[in-house]
């Protein structure tokens, strides 16, 4: 018959298919990662905040509600730093703008660059806590023996879940020399 | 709940029965000596726990409800399914002469068990629901507690008082090390599960725990309070417990995250007091020797010197008195009790001794024997930082090694100690540099 | 089912010309060969393994330590995992998949011989590599066989090669997997509609499509980690602004679907085994074939059920937990299956048959203990201790091993033209089962009761499940020797097996002669 097909070309056609599908699943591993950060704030996993232009920020709706805010920090044992929340905590009203500040002292004899990571719980809170300002945006640099009052300025939106009433903000400051130069 | 520890005597003849075989088997001669010892301990305490331990908070008996209640749904299902299945092995075969039956399918009994099984499911959902709930509602505690996870290690600070202190194992090393059978002492009681400094929480109280970690991820886990989370670098977790008043008592837990050579090795004892005795012992700047918790022997090694690097460590930092608007000022104890101690003349058998001790620190990663482990914790013994410039070597202990896992060590230790363990390293593991390195020097170099 | 239409008589000496030695086992493009290699490297990978195992459990016999140092039990425990998973099981199945697949679908090989070769010939390679890295400064991978960030960060230079062959076993995979389903779709004979296809051959295309969707996504995840380590990215390192949890999320959506992987051809193996010996058709083909679809999907979406503890909100862990549960449904249709082909059949129980029941009934156990573990409040117990030990090796041991191992027994006869020692066989069988279930039983209340897996020492309260618990996995390790002995005796000689080799088995391989000729279905058979 005229119609049947070849089945080598058949064969190889299948195997081209293949190969890209699992060309695809290794993008798609790669992929993950801004899923990821997309998956985060759908659904609140890993307690990522978000970041708001001041303006935009000032524009929100004060609600009456509180929420107590609780700040904490810790500085790698491999950064011979020292990090501590001078704000402790706050109650916050939902919408509006508020700041936070922190203490950190390089008390080595070498200048430093750290880098802070940063997570709120609990994690479905995490998008609806929304920095203006941050210190966590940027790579610190300190010299020897220089310490700094760093502030985060941050509001909770409107869409803040309601049962939440209490959350914690937590920085980490890590060594970032690996990362010089980037 | 049904208490399920049985003293069994039929463990003994196995046990026998084991090393007879054990022994033929592999013929290594360090088990030989060692069937003895463990025939008699097993003996001794033989303890055949088969659940859960005695849950202490209302979560943890929660859990332990929801676990019977899904283990005997499984228990039915199992004796159903195999019910019939050993029923037909035993009616349905060839030597009994059964005629086989052809049929290959049947569209209702399909879909019964695929609904049944489906309804049965939805049953466990309900209450593990509930629980869940239940877990994760942090809210509304009395105390706050940030737990950090270290290799290998627990950090522990009150964020309400500012009590901090770190937590080690205070299990001695004869009773770990077992290679050398002349030297080697038999495990304790508490083997593993004892530590130098302890979380006390009162009875009756929320306590919520802010959980992460310093270089690894590890996990937090006490059983009786059905609580376990991961300490993950960079990130804070939380938790929370409240222990039922009347349950007061010493509670064990272990690290449940890999997280390295000594993942075995960082247990988590937690000591519950009522509420009263628990703020005495905060108005005492937790500090054991002067609360009214002091006298009594529960709390481990804090009389013993059994790990005195960590527990002298520890208790100078909780000795301090501690503002509570200064949390992490109490972590650098240097200060004060570093110009008495600079003060003092010292002899190199003082800081070799000292040094020996404070060494303990470092061979958490460096190794008992100053070798590390190649390729990932580098050797201390014949090491160019250990036996070169004595400043690059201060420098290093005080303010770590930029990019590496190696820790500064400024905050943790005074001027003497990081003295004396210099001393010790430039002199110890095949080191023979004969340097002697002073408070002094060590001072000149903090910043 | 299908039937042969065509009887395969003319199949004989004159298609037999086997190939010299090197040719034909270092350059062969035989599918019966090649599955051959497969097999052998796979069992080869099970004592390497498994004597892994015997260094846990002799260190792990009472409390301090013993024999060896902590890091090395670490390297003990990833390695053992590692070659088990990689070494073992799946190139097992794959062994599996070459000598019955073309014989099943009526095709003359594989369909993409010279591919074959190379995806068997890799995998040496990639184990000479991991194998290797005990020799180099600082061991080998300490990490878990998850090789969770950060702790593979600071790690030494073996979590490279770790690395390295990891992705050279993926490529070995990925090509096995899609010569499997070239040749399903491509080279079924005339009549055999997917339909029709033996169990075996569907639970294969649908691991290997599961192949390909998930091995190059743990390549991504380990090549990201390798680039972590060694050229600044920080996708997992805090240190530079990544999360670890994202490695555990990437991990496990590779890793759960890599559970199923390695069990659903366990399953094929168990549905052709028990129909023979019940003398009955397989009950419910089709709700088999679905079933076995729905497991696969199913095992995309639930991978987060292995890392609860690391906090997620609770909206994500009700999801997880109730896609978990949902598992057991398709996984209940499939015993619920077997148990009813037994049914009112005509049973006998040769070693194929008792491995057959032995898996449905361990394997069964474990899936148990595996609903136990989806419920997420009771999950925070169980995990990362020992129950989770004993869940697994019930699922992978009792599940996938022990079916390999039935499988061997049962078509040993066709593979070498000769009956193994039925006796021995047998015995095989009960001290396999026995000890399995000695050493890993108690693992259960070692969990229950506390105890963290991973250990390199543990509380004296410990020492007497685990006592238990070493003793029979010495047994269990030594009983492999007969499996090996069984083998070689069959190889060797024997009773000449027929053609059909059972009573009126179904399938295409056993219209074939015993051993199969080294080329068949030259001419493809017509199935009705």
């Amino acid at each position: 018959m005229a119609d049947v097909i070849d089945p080598q070309s058949e064969r190889n056609n299948i195997v081209v298919k293949l190969v890209v599908i699992a060309l695809i699943m290794f993008g798609f591993g790669y992929a993950l990662v801004p899923l990821y950060e997309a998956f985060c704030k759908v659904t609140g996993f890993g307690g990522k905040t978000d970041i708001i232009a001041e303006a935009a920020a000032n524009n929100g709706v004060v609600s009456d509600r509180d929420v107590a805010v609780t700040f904490t920090s810790h500085s790698s044992s491999a950064l011979p730093w020292e990090f501590k929340p001078i704000t402790k905590g706050l109650d916050v009203k939902v919408g509006e703008v508020q700041e936070a500040i922190f203490y950190v002292k390089n008390y080595s004899n070498r200048p430093i660059t750290g880098m802070a990571t940063f997570n709120v719980t609990p994690p479905r809170a995490g998008f609806h806590f929304k920095k203006t300002e941050c210190f966590c945006f940027t790579k610190q640099v300190l010299q020897p023996g220089e310490e700094q009052e760093m502030a985060v300025r941050f509001m909770l939106d409107s869409e803040m879940p309601d049962d939440v009433h209490e959350l914690t903000l937590s920085y980490t400051f890590f060594d970032n020399e690996k990362y010089a130069g980037q | 709940m049904i208490f399920l520890r049985i003293k069994i005597l039929i463990g003994v003849p196995l046990i026998m029965v084991l090393s007879r075989h054990i022994k033929s088997f592999a013929k290594i001669s360090a088990f030989g000596s060692f069937l003895a010892a463990a025939l008699f301990s097993g003996l001794a305490q033989a303890e055949y726990r088969l659940n859960f331990q005695d849950p202490v908070t209302e979560v943890a008996r929660d859990i332990f409800g929801l676990h019977m209640l899904i283990f005997w749904i499984c228990v039915v299902i199992f004796v159903l399914v195999f019910g019939v299945m050993f029923y037909s092995i035993f009616a349905h075969r060839k030597s009994k002469n059964y005629e086989p039956s052809q049929f290959s399918h049947s569209t209702s009994v399909e879909i019964v068990w695929t609904i049944v099984p489906f309804l049965i499911l939805v049953v466990m959902a309900v209450p593990a629901t509930q629980v869940l709930i239940k877990m994760e509602d942090t809210t509304k505690s009395d105390l706050t507690i940030k737990i950090t996870g270290y290799q290998w290690k627990w950090g522990y600070e009150y964020l309400d008082s500012g009590i901090n202190f770190y937590s080690t194992l205070s299990t001695p090393r004869e009773q770990i090390d077992q290679f050398d059978k002349e030297n080697a002492v038999e495990p304790g009681e508490n083997y593993l599960l004892e530590t130098d400094n302890v979380l006390v929480v009162p009875s009756g109280k929320k306590v919520r725990a802010l959980i992460t970690a310093n270089d690894v991820i590890h996990a937090w886990w006490i059983p009786a309070f059905g609580t376990k989370k991961d300490a993950i670098p960079g990130y804070i977790n939380e938790l929370w417990f409240n222990v039922d008043v009347g349950k007061e008592g010493i509670y064990r837990g272990q690290c449940a995250e890999l997280c390295g050579k000594d993942h075995a090795y960082m247990p988590i004892v937690v000591k519950v007091v009522t509420s009263a005795e628990f703020d005495s012992w905060v108005a005492a700047g937790g500090n054991f020797d002067t609360s009214p918790l002091a006298s009594e022997e529960t709390i481990q090694g804090a009389g013993k010197d059994v790990n005195p690097t960590t527990a002298a460590l520890t208790q100078e930092i909780v000795a301090e008195p501690i503002s509570s608007s200064s949390v992490i000022d109490a972590l650098v104890p240097v200060a004060n009790a570093a110009d008495e101690a600079s003060a003092k003349t010292w002899t190199e058998d003082e800081l070799m001794a000292k040094g020996e001790k404070v060494s303990a620190m470092c061979s958490a990663c460096h190794g008992a024997t100053g070798k590390g482990i190649p390729g990932v914790f580098p050797a201390i013994a014949g090491s160019a930082v250990a036996t070169g410039p004595i400043d690059d070597h201060i420098n290093i202990v005080l303010y770590g090694k930029p990019g590496t896992a190696m820790a500064a060590f400024a905050a943790q230790l005074s001027d003497e100690d990081v003295a004396a363990v210099l001393t010790y390293q430039r002199n110890s593991f095949g080191n023979d540099t004969g340097d002697i390195v002073l408070p002094a020097d060590v001072k000149a170099k903090r910043n | 089912m299908s039937h042969a239409a065509t009887a395969h008589d003319h199949d004989h000496d004159h298609h037999d010309h086997k190939p010299p030695f090197f040719q034909r086992w270092f350059m062969s493009t035989n599918h019966k060969d090649i599955g051959t290699l497969y097999l052998i490297f796979s069992l080869a990978m099970l004592f390497i393994g498994g004597a892994m195992a015997l260094v846990i459990r002799a260190e792990l016999w009472q409390p301090g330590l013993q024999f060896v140092d902590p890091h090395f039990f670490n390297q003990m425990t990833t390695v053992h995992a590692l070659v088990m998973v990689f070494g073992a099981v799946m190139p097992g199945f794959v062994g599996f998949a070459n000598w019955m697949i073309p014989l099943m679908v009526g095709a003359p090989d594989m369909a993409l011989p010279r591919m074959n070769n190379w995806s068997f010939w890799i995998l040496p390679f990639a184990f000479t590599i991991l194998l290797s890295s005990f020799f180099v400064p600082g061991g080998a991978p300490a990490s878990g066989w998850t090789l969770y960030a950060p702790l593979t960060i600071q790690g030494g230079m073996s979590v490279d090669m770790g690395i390295v062959a990891i992705h050279m076993m993926g490529i070995s995979s990925i090509m096995g997997a899609i010569n499997v389903i070239v040749t399903v779709l491509n080279m079924r004979a005339p009549g055999m509609t997917l339909m029709k296809m033996p169990m075996f051959v569907w639970t294969w295309l649908i691991t290997a499509f599961l192949l390909i969707a998930v091995m190059p996504v743990f390549a991504g995840a380990v090549t990201m980690l390798l680039t972590d380590r060694h050229f600044g990215t920080a996708f997992f390192n805090p240190a530079g602004g990544g999360d670890p949890v994202l490695y555990q999320h990437i991990f496990w959506f590779f890793g759960h679907p890599e559970v199923y992987i390695m069990i659903l051809p366990a399953f094929g193996i168990i549905s052709h085994i028990i129909p023979t010996f019940a003398r009955k058709p397989l009950f419910g083909y089709s709700s088999m074939v679905f079933a076995t679809a729905a497991i696969a999907f199913l095992s995309f979406i639930v991978w987060a059920h292995h890392m609860f503890t690391v906090g997620m909100p609770l909206q994500g862990e009700l999801f997880f937990m109730y896609a978990t549960m949902l598992i057991s449904v398709p996984t209940g249709v499939k015993v619920f299956n077997w148990v009813t082909t037994m049914w009112r059949g005509s049973m006998t129980f040769e070693t194929p048959m008792l491995y057959a029941i032995g898996v449905v009934f361990l394997f069964t156990l474990g899936g148990l203990s595996g609903l136990m573990l989806a419920i997420t409040p009771a999950d925070f117990q169980y995990h990362d201790t020992y129950f989770v030990v004993a869940h697994f090796h019930y699922v992978l041991f009792s599940g996938a091993v022990m079916a390999m191992m039935g499988g061997a027994f049962f078509w040993l006869p066709k593979w070498t033209g000769h009956m193994y020692n039925e006796t021995l066989g047998k015995i095989h069988f009960w001290l396999t089962a026995i000890f399995f279930n000695i050493t890993f039983f108690p693992q259960h209340f070692l969990g229950l009761a506390g105890m963290p897996r991973r250990y390199a020492d543990y509380p004296v309260q410990f020492t007497e499940f685990n006592q238990i618990s070493s003793f029979g996995a010495f047994g269990l390790g030594l009983s492999q020797i007969l499996f090996v002995y069984i083998i070689v005796a069959t190889v060797r000689g024997g009773k000449k097996a027929t053609a059909e080799v059972w009573e009126k088995p179904e399938g295409l391989e056993w219209t074939v002669p015993s051993p199969a000729p080294f080329h068949t279905f030259d001419e493809p058979p017509v199935v009705k």
